[in-house]
């Protein structure tokens, strides 16, 4: 595992060293001393230094498949910015280790999920180089466990459809219009020469772009375009993917809505989908969540025409921690998606 | 008439709302080059959405404890929300390795701190407002804050 992070370290470290002269922490932020605070990590202002993280376990119980109990996610973030202009942060991810269908080693079960440097060019525009969260629609870029609402992931933003990593390097610049953000990203993925931690579903290479919108305080919208070939499949065709999404958040209230239609020239033909979730707040930190999918087309090669959906509650007690459990049901849906129930606990350290 | 008119006056005057436009101050070391610091710029950089200066200078900036009543007046003036409720942004925000603004203990360890750091940025009442800083912006607040100048020690 070590020899396979070494390059992307390596490669990070003459990155960063080789374009700035090192230049200390602003002096005073030595008067605030070293703190752990539940949730926001371990935190050592002088140094420019933050560690933390989250897991993630949960118990499956799909119909017409064997029941789990899996350690989902234990990540590890440490972010550190060296020098005003740069900012390192990489997240290190024990994914799928303990189950009770078993222990995987270390070395499968270990990877790099991100491991960037941010080169802020002015104070609005941002470049980042390294592997980073593949920007299509919310879902992929917020899709850690406490910060979502339900145990299932929703096919139109899974990792068979585009994989969740890009390698490359990707340009933000953010405009102020008035009031409002908007935020225009691009970015070039290469991964087959770059994701030295790669996995079996990754890129081959990628170039895309999001326009994320602020309308008001409560409402986002977003629009993403990829142009992508995978690794894994074994006629390699480019695929284009479009996607629309939408974020509404009030007192506790929340809309969510993503669409996405993808497009090949071969048998991974096309296909369609959305997904609407909605959140209400109820008394004592508990919340309701119910959410409705579509899907038509060729999902992970199957013919599909599915509606799928999800009811469940979630108890957010503190902020950091969330215990969920949904029930998961739909039409047309025992390949893609199977029904049942599915619950976790999930939280950041 | 008059008497009558002066009563309608007074009626029309106790009816009315109680409207307070106390201000609270933003304020930056002397040094700090700053032009045209709107509230939205002002918002970016206290959600961290905004991480250099126009000079390239790492923003650092500083919040009270979140049960303070000058935070909680800051926070409602700036993000129309209490700092309870920014934590699910925190929370997003965590996980892109963004972490909040740091906290001090109080306005005095706010001028000290804004004082001796390149970049740093805070905000105090108005009565503590001293030579140490300047001040970059005034925030208008609904929330009576200038009765914290007499109730807390700074």
């Amino acid at each position: 595992m070590f020899k396979r992070l070494k390059p992307a370290a390596t490669l990070l470290f003459y990155l960063v060293q080789g374009c700035f002269s090192y230049s200390p922490a602003a002096t005073a932020d030595a008067d605030i001393p070293p703190s752990y605070q539940w949730g926001r990590g371990f935190s050592w202002p002088a140094a420019n230094l933050n560690l933390g993280g989250y897991f993630n376990a949960s118990y499956q119980q799909p119909e017409s498949l064997k029941n789990k109990t899996t350690l989902d996610e234990l990540s590890l973030f440490i972010t550190w910015s060296p020098h005003q202009r740069v900012r390192f942060f990489s997240e290190v991810e024990v994914s799928d280790w303990l189950s009770t269908e078993g222990i995987d080693t270390l070395n499968n079960a270990i990877r790099a999920e991100r491991l960037y440097v941010d080169l802020l060019a002015t104070e609005s525009t941002t470049l980042r180089l390294g592997k980073f969260l593949t920007p299509v629609g919310r879902w992929n870029i917020t899709h850690a466990a406490p910060l979502i609402w339900t145990t299932t992931r929703p096919l139109v933003t899974e990792r068979r459809l585009f994989t969740s990593h890009a390698s490359g390097l990707m340009l933000s610049q953010r405009i102020d219009i008035g009031d409002h953000n908007l935020e225009a990203s691009v970015y070039a993925d290469d991964s087959t020469d770059l994701d030295v931690l790669d996995n079996e579903l990754g890129f081959e290479n990628a170039i895309g772009g999001r326009l994320t919108f602020d309308i008001t305080e409560q409402l986002q919208i977003g629009a993403s375009f990829i142009d992508y070939k995978n690794k894994s499949i074994t006629r390699k065709t480019r695929n284009d993917l479009f996607g629309l999404d939408l974020l509404w958040k009030k007192d506790g209230y929340e809309i969510e809505m993503e669409s996405i239609y993808r497009t090949a020239d071969d048998n991974q033909g096309e296909e369609k989908g959305l997904y609407i979730q909605g959140v209400a707040p109820l008394s004592g930190h508990f919340f309701a969540i119910g959410r409705y999918e579509y899907v038509n087309g060729t999902h992970r090669f199957i013919p599909t025409n599915t509606d799928i959906g999800v009811t469940g509650l979630a108890w957010r007690p503190f902020t950091p921690l969330v215990i969920k459990a949904e029930y998961l049901f739909g039409d047309q849906n025992q390949f893609v998606a199977p029904s049942g129930f599915f619950t976790s606990i999930s939280m950041f350290f | 008439m008059p008497v009558r008119l002066s009563k309608l006056l007074l009626i029309m005057a106790l009816s009315l709302p109680s409207v307070s436009a106390d201000e609270i101050l933003i304020i930056t070391r002397p040094e700090t080059a700053l032009k045209d610091l709107s509230i939205k710029r002002l918002e970016n950089i206290f959600l961290r959405k905004t991480l250099l200066n126009s000079s390239g200078t790492r923003w650092i900036p500083l919040n009270l404890s979140p049960e303070h009543p000058l935070r909680q007046a800051f926070s409602l003036s700036l993000f129309n929300k209490r700092p309870e409720a920014m934590e699910s942004y925190w929370n997003e925000q965590y996980f892109q390795g963004i972490t909040p603004p740091y906290v001090v203990a109080s306005e005095e360890a706010m001028l000290r701190f804004v004082t001796s750091t390149p970049g740093a940025i805070g905000y105090i009442l108005p009565c503590h407002l001293d030579a140490r800083v300047q001040v970059v912006f005034k925030l208008v607040t609904s929330t009576p804050v200038e009765q914290q100048c007499s109730q807390h020690d700074r």
